[in-house]
């Protein structure tokens, strides 16, 4: 039933340029057709002319004006140097490992126990511009908090903030302001409970005391995944 | 038409600017152009979060590719859209097993919720000839070419999908594209 393409045939070749933009072109028939395209301006030319022609269904999309926050992750990601010195944000000191470890080992070991040990829980550390730990961040065994331990917070301009945020099943949701120094506890809403050490973490830059819709987020300074921290014999 | 070119000559200076690593051009071409690429990429990815993250990742690959754009080969609106439309069913591929899909009700909520269009975009989407020449297929030939072409069904998965012969399908897409094609030409 299969029927090859001769693209020797103008018409059939023509055809085969649509349906290569289309994407509707079997593996072997595609191959073929690239195969030709690459020495081919001629079928070159046809197919960008079905190019243009399938365009119309593009064009008949109603357009959706995406939310401001990505046009701020692209800014960043195309400008992080002038970001940086636009907001002068993190500092950078000698002592950053130091501090983490020292840090590490308090949450770690120093603090009253107030739970059962177990085998494994789940740690993300937000990172500074200079990739330095700057805060370390735990979800609780109950899954009902998230605890953050203030190793080396960056410098803010004054008024601004950094927000702790959670990412789960494309919803944002936010857990409060990063604190400056020491322990912060952040409740978890219920429902975001259960799938919480799958959640992405991300942290952004924001007014200090303004209430921020996800829509209208600053500049993500920070954002990544939970690991699973095994042995751990933190204590919240 | 007139304002459309004039349209298509602002993009081609804009994107002539990216090339030259200028930043605001970026901006500018993102506010004229970035409306209609999210509708492109949320009907491929029908999942708000997803086409965010690759909507970004388009416009950055728009900035890392602007120099090869050829303006006498290709309309800029026409190359930013091929862009979004590969980069969307790349990660489609990639995301298939896993639940991407909100559904289609994300489209209509996102539709009514998204007011403030670019104007570059609504003109185009606008475009009479745009609607006619659709219009000109019949609803099976639609249905096959938009199903191909934003979620990358291949002909036997069309013809699983609709329980329509390999050949009916085959023969659908081939005389939509050929009326398409008739119609679009006509039109110029």
């Amino acid at each position: 039933m299969h029927e090859s393409i001769d693209l020797t045939d103008p018409q059939q070749r023509n055809q085969a340029a649509g349906e290569y933009v289309l994407g509707t072109l079997s593996p072997e028939e595609k191959a073929s057709f690239e195969a030709l395209l690459a020495f081919s301006p001629d079928l070159q030319q046809e197919v960008q002319h079905w190019r243009e022609h399938l365009q119309s269904l593009n064009d008949s999309l109603k357009p959706i004006t995406p939310p401001k926050r990505v046009w701020q992750a692209i800014e960043q990601e195309i400008q992080p140097r002038r970001w940086y010195e636009s907001l002068k944000l993190w500092q950078l000191t000698s002592a950053v490992s130091f501090s983490f470890m020292l840090a590490m080992g308090s949450v770690l070991l120093l603090q009253q126990p107030t739970m059962k040990n177990s085998s494994s829980d789940y740690v993300y550390v937000v990172n500074s511009q200079e990739e330095k730990p700057a805060w370390l961040v735990n979800t609780s065994m109950d899954r009902t908090n998230i605890m953050v331990q203030t190793v080396q917070p960056p410098k803010l301009e004054s008024g601004m903030a950094c927000k702790l945020w959670l990412k789960m099943n494309g919803e944002y949701v936010m857990l409060g302001t990063l604190p400056h120094e020491g322990l912060g506890k952040y409740t978890v809403p219920m429902p975001y409970r259960k799938q919480l050490v799958n959640a992405e973490v991300l942290v952004s830059i924001e007014p200090m005391h303004k209430e921020v819709a996800p829509e209208d987020m600053g500049p993500v300074v920070d954002r990544g995944n939970f690991m699973p921290f095994n042995g751990s014999t933190r204590r919240f | 038409m007139k304002a459309t070119d004039s349209d298509q000559l602002e993009l081609k200076k804009l994107l002539a600017r990216c090339s030259e690593k200028d930043a605001r051009a970026l901006k500018k071409l993102y506010q004229s152009t970035s409306s209609h690429l999210f509708a492109v990429v949320l009907r491929i990815l029908k999942n708000e979060s997803h086409a965010e993250d690759c909507l970004q990742q388009v416009f950055i690959k728009i900035w890392n590719n602007a120099g090869q754009y050829n303006a006498d080969i290709a309309k800029p609106m026409t190359w930013l859209s091929t862009i979004a439309r590969n980069q969307s069913l790349d990660w489609l591929r990639r995301y298939k097993n896993d639940q991407l899909n909100d559904g289609d009700e994300v489209l209509t909520e996102m539709s009514d919720n998204y007011q403030d269009t670019d104007h570059i975009a609504q003109r185009w989407q606008a475009s009479d000839q745009v609607h006619h020449c659709l219009g000109t297929l019949n609803k099976d030939q639609r249905q096959c070419i938009e199903l191909a072409y934003f979620d990358g069904y291949s002909h036997q998965e069309l013809s699983d999908r609709l329980m329509e012969p390999l050949g009916t399908v085959k023969t659908w897409i081939r005389r939509g594209l050929e009326r398409l094609k008739s119609c679009m030409n006509q039109s110029i």
